[in-house]
């Protein structure tokens, strides 16, 4: 009875076992550069050239767009992002915020903020962004110009009171400036 | 090892473990001196193309043109069509003009790496028949020869510049065919440039710099 208590005391003041650590989730290799993971589904809202569309023209606007299919033809989307999917194929010319690019493309691209070519994706053109990334395995043929933005500049602060001049030194202001007269 | 004293598995390898370490290549060194005091200037890349290339040569305010000569010859040139009866000098302009159509001495610097001895003979030397058209006076060409003289054929090699004094190199999967050039081959193919400047080096990669 005695003993039977006591190991019952011992178990309950053991403290519970540790749930056991998920290795599978820290061995997982990560790329050194700040890559999305593949958005080109469905996750952003925007319009959309399917697998089975053919599309021949100019396309702008202010709307993500998916390429999906095919495009013969400029896209101008100054304040979105283009994606051309893995099956998606574009000629012409794109001038986007950012563009992604999975599948082939054609003519010259210029984001204002990045250009992403990734894996098994085959570009031929030149190429202009602030951020430029190339994956491994993607077919890149073109001129590469990062876009260079300077840091603002922090705003000038005030400055402070000129200290009086002392005597001994030339006075800076200028000819034209009245001087008081001292007094002493 | 004792197994106690093994790291876990999960232990996330150090950025030194993770990377294979860099190649010290003196020539690169060299190279990236003249890189470093310049600005704007146009810089060829004939290997595959990678971020490393892209941000060491962008980040010193060039600009960088990327053609995987290998892969664009295998495209250009099917399997089929790959005997001395194929390359006429009409594909061989094709060819020219689909890699380097750019102005006369309008290129300030070239990164063949290794890929000019891995294309025919008569191809490779019109390439650098065109590279010598297109480079400005002055202009740097850093090249790569695989010198094994017993070897038929090698991997080609992808360079990714690390900083200014390495590179890192991978061998490619499969070998290919390779011309050979042994030092005099190699000051002979470079005759028309102004100078020639071997590196030496431990393993079977001779270095060269050359200046146009």
């Amino acid at each position: 009875m005695w003993n039977r208590s006591k190991k019952e005391e011992d178990i309950q003041q053991r403290p519970a076992p540790a749930p056991a650590p998920d290795y599978s989730k820290e061995a997982i290799p990560m790329s050194t550069y700040a890559t999305r993971q593949v958005e080109h589904s469905s996750t952003r809202a925007g319009a959309a050239i399917g697998k089975n569309l053919a599309v021949v023209g100019q396309i702008s606007g202010k709307e993500d767009l998916l390429i999906d299919g095919r495009l013969d033809g400029d896209v101008d989307l100054p304040e979105n992002r283009l994606t051309v999917g893995p099956s998606g194929h574009l000629q012409g010319r794109v001038r986007a915020r950012e563009i992604v690019i999975h599948g082939a493309v054609q003519g010259n691209l210029e984001a204002s903020e990045r250009v992403e070519i990734k894996k098994n994706a085959r570009v031929i053109g030149d190429l202009k962004a602030q951020r430029p990334v190339i994956e491994d395995e993607a077919y890149f043929k073109g001129n590469v110009e990062t876009i260079r933005v300077d840091a603002p500049k922090p705003a000038a602060k005030p400055q402070p009171a000129a200290a009086p001049a002392p005597e001994s030194q030339p006075s800076l202001l200028s000819p034209d400036a009245k001087q008081e007269p001292r007094k002493g | 090892m004792n197994p106690a004293s093994r790291p876990a598995a999960s232990t996330p390898l150090s950025p030194h473990e993770s990377q294979p370490p860099g190649r010290r290549s003196y020539a690169l060194e060299s190279m990236s001196q003249w890189l470093g005091g310049q600005e704007r200037l146009q810089i060829i890349d004939f290997g595959a193309a990678n971020q490393q290339n892209l941000d060491y040569v962008t980040g010193l305010g060039h600009r960088l043109y990327f053609d995987d000569l290998l892969r664009s010859f295998e495209h250009f040139f099917p399997d089929t069509e790959r005997t001395p009866e194929h390359l006429t000098a009409s594909r061989i302009e094709e060819f020219l003009a689909s890699c380097l159509d750019f102005p006369d001495q309008s290129v300030d610097g070239a990164l063949i790496w290794d890929r000019l001895q891995f294309l025919p003979a008569s191809l490779g030397s019109a390439v650098l028949e065109r590279l010598h058209r297109v480079l400005a006076p002055d202009a740097l060409l850093l090249a790569l020869f695989h010198t094994d003289s017993s070897a038929v054929t090698a991997a080609p090699q992808n360079c990714r510049i690390l900083n200014q004094k390495h590179v890192q190199l991978t061998s490619a999967a499969s070998r290919l065919p390779i011309v050979q050039f042994n030092t005099r081959a190699i000051e002979r193919y470079f005759q028309r440039f102004q100078t020639l400047k071997f590196f030496l080096t431990r393993d079977n990669l001779q270095e060269v710099l050359v200046r146009r």
